[in-house]
């Protein structure tokens, strides 16, 4: 594979030759005093930073409401963020075409609700500390950037590398000055681990969930449940009237906001092989709900069924709406 | 076609027809069990046999993954999937006696 190597600012130069073009957009975060966000940048970068070591939402989650057809934007992002938006390019929410999508090799990150959080979006978090990283990231599936069109990766020796994996990748990469290599340095972040086979029972869950007020911003801030009308907009799939009247008279009790097991499992499936495991939801729990430890764990051993992993190539297909005639032959009981 | 044979079926079992064994939502599945059913019973047509041409395959992609979603909680027996077509009663009331049998005698032994 060949790549550039890249010293400071050379990324930066490269977006801006994109945006003095006047018809693209860039994507990205913008660092200041304060923190660090995602900002689109139009005329100039200004305080544009590539890596980011604050989670705070799932970048993935404007490209489906934001952006019309047309407009042109390139990506500077996380993997799971690159990674919810090939997942949106396959469910038809985004039009790739004028889409350059750039993964960042992230280093893991901190919540944004964790006070006293340092301003350097290069820090280390789950090499230096790692106790203050959130579940999500330290249960990471790929922190590699090696998604999307184009990926910025670190390399063992502290050099950043540009390395294109498509043909729009590849125009990315020609804006960059300097020579093309080969690449045989090895990287820094090594492929993730897989985790065991995520196990539980229905008495964790309501221990867990107990605290669930049904707000639904888990749902509204994932990046991949994109339906616009949602199954529980509205009361119609949750237990009321008579059928709720009923179920506290067959079973004794409820506990109330009733039926937020029953959304919270649907939303597991129905996410399932799209979850990219970002924590997002977690992130957005105002109860402090281990989310995270949830969907990723269900979403991975469903995908594990298929062996497919969310946002691993735009090629592959989503396992619900495609099929194998020889398969599963013991599905039925 | 159970009906018009005269078979008989358990009591206790609530039939919900759907044009298609795929028209069956897992969250369907889920809310059956979370306002009380004790077991859902899927039953499609043998794949490779449906009349919809591919339906049932996406059926057999669906269950399984909400039998290992269900796994996970601890909660597998409470699905079932069947390859029972339209018109195989004799096999439908034997595979639904057997799985109404088989949840009554666990609640039994409780």
């Amino acid at each position: 594979m060949v790549g550039k190597k890249i010293t400071n600012g050379q990324i930066e130069g490269a977006l801006n030759k994109l945006l003095s073009g006047g018809d693209c957009l860039v994507m990205g975060f913008e660092k200041d005093s304060a923190g660090i966000r995602h900002r689109v940048f139009k005329d100039s970068l200004g305080n544009m930073s590539i890596t980011n070591h604050i989670f705070a939402l799932n970048g993935g989650l404007y490209l489906r409401r934001l952006f019309s057809k047309g407009a042109r934007i390139a990506l500077v992002l996380r993997p799971c963020e690159i990674r919810s938006y090939v997942e949106l390019v396959k469910l038809s929410q985004v039009e790739p075409e004028n889409i350059i999508a750039v993964s960042v090799d992230c280093f893991g990150t901190i919540s944004s609700k964790v006070d006293g959080v340092p301003v350097d979006p290069d820090a280390d978090v789950l090499g230096k500390e790692p106790d203050r990283a959130r579940f999500a990231c330290a249960n990471c599936r790929e922190r590699r950037g090696v998604v999307g069109d184009a990926g910025v990766r670190l390399d063992v020796s502290g050099q950043y590398w540009v390395l294109p994996y498509t043909e729009k990748g590849g125009k990315f990469l020609s804006l960059i000055e300097g020579p093309e290599e080969d690449v045989t340095v090895k990287m820094a972040i090594p492929p993730s681990k897989s985790a065991a086979a995520f196990q539980t029972d229905m008495a964790e869950f309501a221990k867990d969930f107990s605290n669930c007020i049904m707000c639904m911003n888990c749902r509204d801030m994932c990046p991949v449940c994109y339906c616009v009308d949602c199954v529980f907009n509205g009361d119609e799939y949750l237990p009321k009237g008579d059928a709720l009247f009923n179920k506290i008279f067959r079973s004794g009790s409820t506990d109330m906001p009733s039926g937020k097991e029953l959304f919270h499992l649907i939303r597991m499936y129905h996410v399932s092989q799209t979850c990219v495991g970002c924590g997002a939801c977690e992130e957005a729990c105002p109860q402090g709900i281990p989310l995270t430890k949830y969907f990723k764990g269900i979403s991975e051993r469903l995908q594990g069924i298929f062996s497919y992993m969310s946002g691993r190539d735009p090629n592959e297909q989503i396992p619900m709406v495609t099929f194998l005639e020889d398969e599963l032959k013991n599905a039925e009981d | 076609m159970a009906g018009s044979l005269r078979m008989k079926y358990p009591e206790g079992v609530k039939l919900i027809q759907v044009p298609c064994s795929s028209r069956v939502d897992p969250a369907f599945v889920i809310k059956a069990i979370f306002e009380g059913a004790d077991g859902v019973f899927v039953a499609g047509c043998h794949p490779g046999d449906c009349h919809f041409i591919k339906g049932n395959y996406f059926t057999r992609r669906k269950i399984a993954a909400l039998k290992e979603e269900l796994e996970a909680f601890g909660m597998k027996d409470k699905l079932r999937l069947f390859w029972v077509s339209a018109a195989e009663a004799r096999r439908f009331v034997e595979k639904v006696t057997e799985m109404y049998n088989d949840i009554k005698e666990k609640k039994n032994g409780r």
